[in-house]
């Protein structure tokens, strides 16, 4: 089976963009600036003003992975999804617990809970575009650069388990950690390398390393220009 | 795909530090939900859950308490074992140590855990962290079962392990989740979930692992699949239609058809919605079939990224046993679930038994064990 790269988008700091985009220049380079979702002809889901910065940042990510892969949604197809992140949702961990601490925990946010864990992301995406295959986040090592997800999705492309699937990391680090939030997404799916969409096949080999067209990958950075 | 043996199982619940303890008593009739004393719970509305009490004075952490109680259970794997962590929310005690002015313990995230558990057994490879808020465990089984099915790994660890904080215990109940009254899966007259503390682990391994180390397996685990409902972060789809997905598609992978299942060991959080999907859930893969349906939340509560694990190994004594545990507090069952749930014990009527568990972001995870005599 062969596992192709269909499409990917990111945020970064210095920019967003799709797999063959060279980040836009942005003067803050510790926060990413996020687009409008209307700007990037993205629709804009129910619970936007909910997302906190690490749904919003998958989100994006997300979408404009499938946007690049020339899918607006992805209804009958056997699509499931794989975030990582070290970080998690810790910053709206802090945020939720901050709202317990008056009255008793009486003012409790359920709004905010309901995004204190990263699988939300993974929510909000398979609602928004009905993916119903396997999903669930990953912990994951900064050492590991985002190639955990990229081997767990390559796996379950390999088996049949699903045709497609998302994977991506995100990170909205907290304020003592001295790193900056990010996101960044591809969508791989089973199928033969088309000429005009040209963005490389993915294997896994027998020592668990992941190379794209015979060159082994170091991050999941190595699938885009970035 | 290789065949997937399950070598040994370990728990500490609310009912008891071993899974024999724990099981005895669940057999009994017996359930650890009581008022809550680990912090204040005058205000909430809401004041229960099964909480062990030797926890409350954790000084090094509580999640590393529970750890250091499961570990010495389990016989130490090979050194290439690959790890899989599914406790979710264990860090946010540093969160609450910060806010009450203590010092914070040096476990922050999941991959914290994954070393300390790492280090004990001094396994080599890194592992992973999996997420899947309540079907965590269940879905690391998943993940586990798939690297021996494909050859990718001899041995495979999965450990979880989560407890009762003020952290999930007011959020829960911000969400209308918790109940004000019992935890009764299945029952007419429920009213929402009762958190628990606990932590499990379970060692997959493959044939070859058993013929090199000269071990007997407990159970084969010879189906699993893993599906998102696609509707919504906190409410499962009524419909039960994500749940369906995932069970067909472990019964597929074990080549086996719903007649087959000799009991069902459900999520039954005993609130009203999950409840009520999975029955649609079974109602719709299994018929009008009358057979045993069980959830043990009731007695041990609601113990998330160990929940799956915690019900894996149960289901797998269970299977040894050639019974299932009763319901705790299911006196009026719902119609769906009259002749399947039960506040007694119920004869298994095969030697495989299906487990599944759901989660926030729609995930759903199935797993079907058959016994190893």
């Amino acid at each position: 089976v062969s596992v192709l790269v269909a499409g990917g988008g990111f945020v970064l700091p210095s920019g967003f963009g799709k797999i063959r985009d060279i980040p836009l220049f942005n003067v803050n380079t510790s926060i990413p600036a996020l687009p409008d979702l209307k700007d990037i002809a993205i629709k804009t889901p129910g619970r936007w003003g909910r997302f906190d910065l690490f749904t919003r940042l998958g989100y994006i990510s997300a979408a404009m992975a499938l946007q690049d892969a020339g899918y607006d949604g992805l209804e009958n197809a056997n699509c499931g999804m794989v975030a990582s992140s070290c970080y998690e949702t810790v910053n709206t961990d802090r945020r939720f617990y901050d709202t317990t601490i008056e009255a008793g925990g009486a003012f409790s946010s359920p709004n905010l809970f309901s995004y204190t864990l990263p699988v939300t992301l993974i929510g909000e995406c398979c609602s928004q575009f009905h993916l119903k295959g396997p999903s669930f986040s990953l912990g994951d090592n900064a050492e590991n650069k985002g190639l955990s997800v990229i081997k767990t999705a390559v796996r379950f492309i390999e088996s049949g388990t699903a045709d497609k699937m998302l994977a991506g990391v995100v990170e909205d680090p907290p304020e003592e950690v001295d790193a900056y939030p990010f996101s960044i997404f591809v969508l791989l799916e089973k199928g033969e390398m088309k000429k005009e969409n040209g963005k490389g096949i993915l294997t896994m080999q027998p020592d668990g390393t992941i190379h794209k067209d015979g060159k082994m990958l170091w991050s999941i950075g190595d699938l885009f220009h970035i | 795909m290789n065949p997937v043996m399950i070598l040994q199982t370990s728990i500490v619940t609310a009912m008891g530090d071993t899974l024999s303890d724990t099981w005895e008593k669940l057999c009994n009739g017996n359930g650890a939900v009581a008022a809550v004393n680990r912090f204040p719970v005058n205000k909430p509305g809401y004041h229960q859950a099964a909480c062990i009490s030797d926890l409350d004075t954790a000084d090094e952490g509580k999640t590393i308490w529970l750890i250091k109680k499961l570990l010495p259970q389990l016989s130490p794997p090979a050194d290439d074992t690959f790890l899989i962590w599914t406790g979710i929310k264990g860090g946010v005690e540093n969160i609450e140590r910060i806010a009450e002015g203590s010092f914070p313990t040096e476990y922050q995230y999941a991959a914290d855990y994954r070393q300390y558990v790492r280090g004990h057994f001094k396994l080599s490879p890194n592992g992973m962290d999996i997420n899947a808020a309540c079907a965590a465990s269940t879905v690391g089984v998943c993940i586990g079962a798939d690297m021996i099915g494909r050859g990718e790994a001899e041995s495979v660890l999965v450990i979880g392990a989560d407890w009762v904080s003020r952290f999930t215990f007011l959020g829960f109940g911000a969400l209308n989740a918790l109940t004000k009254t019992a935890c009764r899966p299945f029952d007419k007259k429920r009213d929402g979930l009762a958190l628990g503390d606990g932590a499990a682990g379970i060692h997959l391994v493959s044939e070859h692992y058993l013929e090199k180390t000269g071990s007997r397996p407990l159970a084969q685990l010879t189906g699993w699949g893993i599906s998102n409902d696609a509707l919504h972060i906190t409410r499962p789809d009524l419909s039960g239609n994500g749940l369906i997905s995932a069970v067909n598609t472990a019964l597929t992978t074990a080549e086996l058809s719903p007649g087959d299942i000799g009991a069902f060991c459900a999520h039954g959080t005993g609130t009203v919605y999950n409840d009520t999907m999975e029955l649609a859930a079974v109602s719709n893969v299994f018929g009008e079939r009358k057979f045993p349906l069980f959830s043990v939340k009731g007695a041990l509560g609601h113990t998330l990224g160990a929940a799956g694990a915690i019900e894996t190994a149960i289901s797998i004594k269970a299977l040894k046993a050639g019974k299932v545990p009763p319901t705790y507090n299911c006196s009026h069952p719902e119609d769906a679930a009259r002749a399947r749930v039960a506040n007694g014990c119920q004869p298994l009527s095969s030697d495989i038994i299906m487990t599944s568990n759901s989660g926030f972001g729609g995930i759903n995870a199935a797993l079907i064990l058959k016994d190893m005599p």
